[in-house]
């Protein structure tokens, strides 16, 4: 019933991932199912030195990977009223980031965690408050990861594929939204 | 958010606005089991797994602020006290110090715009690794990884050279906290270093008050309002020190005059009575004149002079020798009877005060230039007077126990054998190696690239970098690229990626003052701010010394005894250590915890320096004729000394900015709107006979190297003369002041802070129209 469980997991490592090899990884657990194929990587420094350009430092980002970024307007500022706001909803669900006020609740990775820790849940209870926060949670990073994606494909220098994995971040949104609709 | 959001997304927005619904939702994904099918082995963990204090702080909503004491550090006359606004862990806002009556509880924008520092998302915020200096291809690496690279590096160079003096520390005033001198700590706790000593920033005048005094001590900025006649000679409050302004005008309010002596029209000239126009470098010249006719118009105060100073008869013979009115008008380029009639308004005054600024002392006379200045103030009877004195600055309140930077040298270490000096103007002297046989190598911190060109035997193998943006704030950028090229790696710990990180092999991820314990003084005020850690450090962020203690780990794994850095220390435990009880007296206060309620003041006898006249030189008077500025190479006397021959057709001014501090805050977005690029200001005169008008991109150029900007035409800087305010703006903008400053020294600095300055107002260039 939810086909996209396993790839929300790999793309939620993917982007919190601190090496190549990490990157590697993940990006492997998202091949074995994705379609169209992610292209072959050969050398997984280039990754990583185009990951760290995009989403690390320590240069200014190309593409923050954070909600608050592209939901708050103003797009210079972490720790904003969406981050405060996701901070919330994990709490309703009882969970929490380790990390909290290091980093910022609404990175990509723990947003994608929170979606796919739901969508395991629902596989095997029925909850309509978890249904509710599911489609909370779509809509929300349906409202920015759209804006997220556009600068990584605007960004000069950038991996080919990071560019595949972020189109299959769009296509896992979008099947998810679908699933939630039915 | 989303034009088709379901009922189910809405629901949810509605609990997340009510604690109530938020534990009520909770409770029934509890009761039902669908939070124990949560699988919580993802990135987010359960508050069950986690225990009983994760994560319910937020949901209980406690929504109330947390207040903390901060201080902005960023060598600022000003060294704000903040009040940090804290909610759930996060900086929501900051505000001044309202028990400070001189933050009297408001920031400047750079201070408002702390949290955007803190949450800006171009933060280094983990420890990185360059493949290639300067490709730009980053790793991520874990603080092990960092450290065992580095203390790798440290164990070989004493393995290869028999000592450290391969490594080199330069360090300066990124932040000023006292904590922050564990960074010295940190190299001294290695062995003997190479230390780059001095200040870029006020040296020569640091000498030339103590020449004639014996230390450098102002006046209570506050007392200002007791003035009858100020003199703001080179300083620029209205951007560099936006709280004493209040007391300027209270001043002027009560009847005082203001004269603002600057080259630039600046925003502080325009606020005075009287501005002049003095040409860069006359400073010298015009107190000379002006002193000429105090004592043609026998306004000088004959009896301070006697009772008080050594040599006053020497340097009026001196003067009836050698000055005229007219001469130094001239060379001021200034009308003789303004001279005339401005030196007497200021001696009728009672009291009377000149402000020195940093900016005129930054040329190759800037230290006796600071000396005649000195000595007009003196001869009037105004030093010691509440109201009065030659401001300058004072480290009056820096009596604390350097308990980070004071470490010894490892049993064994070898270190230079050779002479040394002061290692910059906070060097107590109470170092742990005073009586050792080896001492650290010093350099001067203003010719880093010329030093590490020459440097032999050993060759600066390892460069340690921190609280500093090097390759923008120092001078002849590219000789300092190029002599980076010798560094075997170059270490650099920074809160953002600046051309100086970009030159470096390994960048370590550092502290906002939000985030770190320390506390903080001023070289200005005499107010003591504690700094709170307010909020925990973002991403992997460390202070120095959490950074020097995590190395002394490494270090003392690898090699036991190769550092004394105590390890695994308390960074809360360590600011308390920085108390004494000399501190608590001064400040009166009983312990640093009071300072939790607020910030206290230094209880002084007066708020003037020598208010007892009892000077700290030699003679123990003022001394007009100083024996150790002559031993030290000047002339005893405040004697004109001429400035640096121009070499190029225009002077080219590159002072303090506006948005800026140094390399601070100009990256910010806040500083970006109000001023989004470099601008060099030409007069339209010299402009016109260029083709320049306003808005042309220009090539601004000298021997030293040249920078492509935007011209903008007006009538505040005079015809001969460039202007272009230093500032890092950003890591995608590579405007940079200092590839057109060179590395010449000015005259003085070695005595008290182990180099002189550098004469950065000596600088001289060309400007053409290029096509944009």
């Amino acid at each position: 019933m939810i086909a996209q469980t396993p790839s929300l997991r790999s793309l939620s490592r993917f982007f919190f991932a601190a090496n190549a090899a990490e990157l590697q990884n993940a990006y492997d657990g998202l091949a074995a199912e994705a379609t169209p194929p992610l292209p072959v990587v050969e050398e997984w420094k280039a990754v990583e030195f185009s990951f760290n350009r995009l989403f690390v430092g320590p240069r200014t980002l190309q593409a923050p990977p954070y909600a608050s970024i592209y939901l708050d307007g103003d797009d210079t500022r972490l720790m904003g009223a969406s981050t405060s706001r996701v901070r919330q909803l994990y709490a309703m669900l009882g969970l929490a980031s380790p990390w909290q006020n290091q980093i910022p609740d609404d990175h990509l990775a723990l947003e994608l965690d929170a979606l796919w820790q739901i969508e395991q849940a629902l596989a095997s209870v029925s909850s309509p408050q978890l249904e509710d926060a599911r489609a909370y949670l779509i809509a929300r990073l349906q409202a920015w990861v759209p804006a997220f994606v556009g600068r990584i494909q605007a960004a000069p220098q950038v991996h080919p594929a990071i560019v595949a994995v972020a189109g299959a971040l769009t296509r896992a949104l979008s099947t998810v939204d679908h699933v939630a609709a039915c | 958010m989303h034009e088709s959001k379901s009922s189910g997304a809405k629901n949810i927005e509605l609990a997340l606005g009510s604690t109530l619904s938020r534990r009520s939702f909770l409770k029934i994904l509890m009761m039902t089991g669908a939070a124990a099918a949560l699988p919580s082995t993802g990135l987010l963990r359960s508050f069950s797994q986690e225990g009983p204090a994760f994560g319910r702080a937020t949901f209980a909503g406690l929504g109330a602020y947390q207040t903390f004491r901060n201080a902005c550090p960023r060598n600022c006359y000003d060294t704000c006290g903040i009040v940090s606004y804290v909610k759930d862990g996060v900086l929501e806002f900051v505000e001044g110090e309202p028990t400070s009556t001189y933050t009297d509880g408001g920031l400047c924008v750079k201070g408002y715009a702390y949290p955007r520092t803190v949450y800006s998302p171009d933060r280094i915020k983990y420890p990185m690794r360059q493949i290639g200096r300067g490709s730009g291809n980053w790793e991520r690496i874990s603080w092990e990884e960092a450290l065992d690279a580095i203390s790798g590096k440290i164990l070989e160079i004493k393995e290869k050279d028999g000592s450290l003096l391969g490594m080199a520390l330069t360090k300066y005033s990124g932040n000023f906290g006292i904590t922050h001198y564990g960074v010295e700590g940190m190299l001294s706790s290695l062995g003997y270093t190479t230390r780059f000593v001095g200040t870029p920033c006020w040296p020569a005048g640091i000498d030339a008050q103590n020449y004639d005094m014996g230390n450098m001590w102002c006046n209570d900025p506050e007392d200002m309002v007791q003035a009858k006649y100020i003199i703001v000679w080179g300083a620029n409050p209205a951007y560099c020190s936006v709280h004493s302004l209040k007391y300027i005008y209270e001043a002027k309010k009560r009847g005082a005059k203001v004269v603002v002596i600057d080259p630039v029209l600046t925003q502080t000239a325009v606020k005075g009575d009287e501005y002049w126009q003095v040409k860069p470098g006359s400073d010298g010249a015009l107190a000379l004149a002006m002193s000429r006719h105090l004592i043609d118009q026998g306004l000088v105060n004959r009896d301070w002079a006697a009772a008080n100073g050594l040599g006053y008869d020497e340097y009026e013979a001196y003067i009836k020798a050698n000055v005229t009115v007219e001469w130094g008008a001239e060379q001021a380029g200034l009308p003789v009877d303004v001279v005339k009639r401005v030196a007497e308004e200021f001696a009728a005054a009672d009291p009377a005060t000149i402000w020195i600024g940093y900016g005129m002392q930054r040329h190759v006379n800037g230290g006796v230039n600071v000396r005649a200045i000195d000595a007009l103030v003196a001869m009037t009877g105004n030093v010691g007077k509440p109201g009065g004195g030659a401001r300058y600055g004072h480290l009056f309140t820096w009596g604390f126990n350097y308990n980070a930077m004071v470490q010894a040298a490892p049993e064994g270490s070898v270190g230079y054998t050779g002479a040394t000096g002061p290692k910059g103007e906070f060097d107590t002297g109470q170092g742990a190696d005073a009586t050792a046989s080896y001492t650290d190598r010093t350099f001067n911190i203003n010719k880093i690239g010329q030093e590490i060109l020459d440097a032999q035997d050993p060759p600066v193998r390892l460069l340690w970098i921190a609280n500093k943006n090097v390759v923008s704030q120092d001078f002849d950028k590219n000789k300092i690229v190029k002599a980076f090229e010798k560094v075997e790696m170059i270490v650099a710990v920074d809160l953002f990626f600046n051309p100086t990180v970009e030159q470096a092999d390994i960048v370590l991820p550092t502290v906002t003052p939000f985030e770190d314990w320390t506390v903080n003084v001023s070289y200005w005020h005499y107010w003591l701010h504690l700094n709170e850690q307010a909020i925990k450090p973002l991403f992997e962020t460390k202070s120095d010394i959490e950074i020097a203690s995590a190395l002394s780990a490494v270090l003392n794994a690898k090699q036991p005894g190769s550092c004394t850095f105590p390890q695994n220390i308390d960074a809360k435990e360590m600011m308390i250590k920085e108390f004494n009880d000399g501190i608590y007296q001064l400040f009166g206060i009983t312990s640093w915890e009071d300072l939790r309620k607020g910030a206290a003041k230094a209880k002084l006898p007066s708020s003037a320096s020598w208010s007892d006249l009892k000077f700290a030189t030699p003679s123990g008077k003022y001394e007009f004729k100083s024996e150790i500025a002559q031993t030290n190479g000047h002339t005893a006397l405040p004697e004109y000394k001429a400035g640096r021959e121009a070499y190029a057709p225009l002077r080219l001014l590159t002072p303090h900015a506006k948005h800026g501090l140094h390399s601070q805050f100009q990256n910010l977005d806040w500083m970006h709107d109000l001023n989004p690029e470099p601008l060099v200001y030409v007069h339209p005169q010299t402009a016109g006979a260029k083709g320049i008008v306003d808005g042309d991109t220009v090539r601004v150029f000298n021997p030293t190297g040249e920078v492509r900007l935007k011209a903008q035409l007006t009538n505040n800087v005079p015809a001969d003369t460039l202007l272009m305010y230093e500032a890092w703006f950003s890591a995608k903008n590579t405007f940079n002041v200092n590839l057109l400053v060179d590395d010449v020294s000015s005259d003085m600095g070695a005595y008290k802070t182990g180099s002189p300055g550098v004469a950065i107002h000596d600088q001289f260039a060309d400007i053409e129209k290029v096509a944009a």
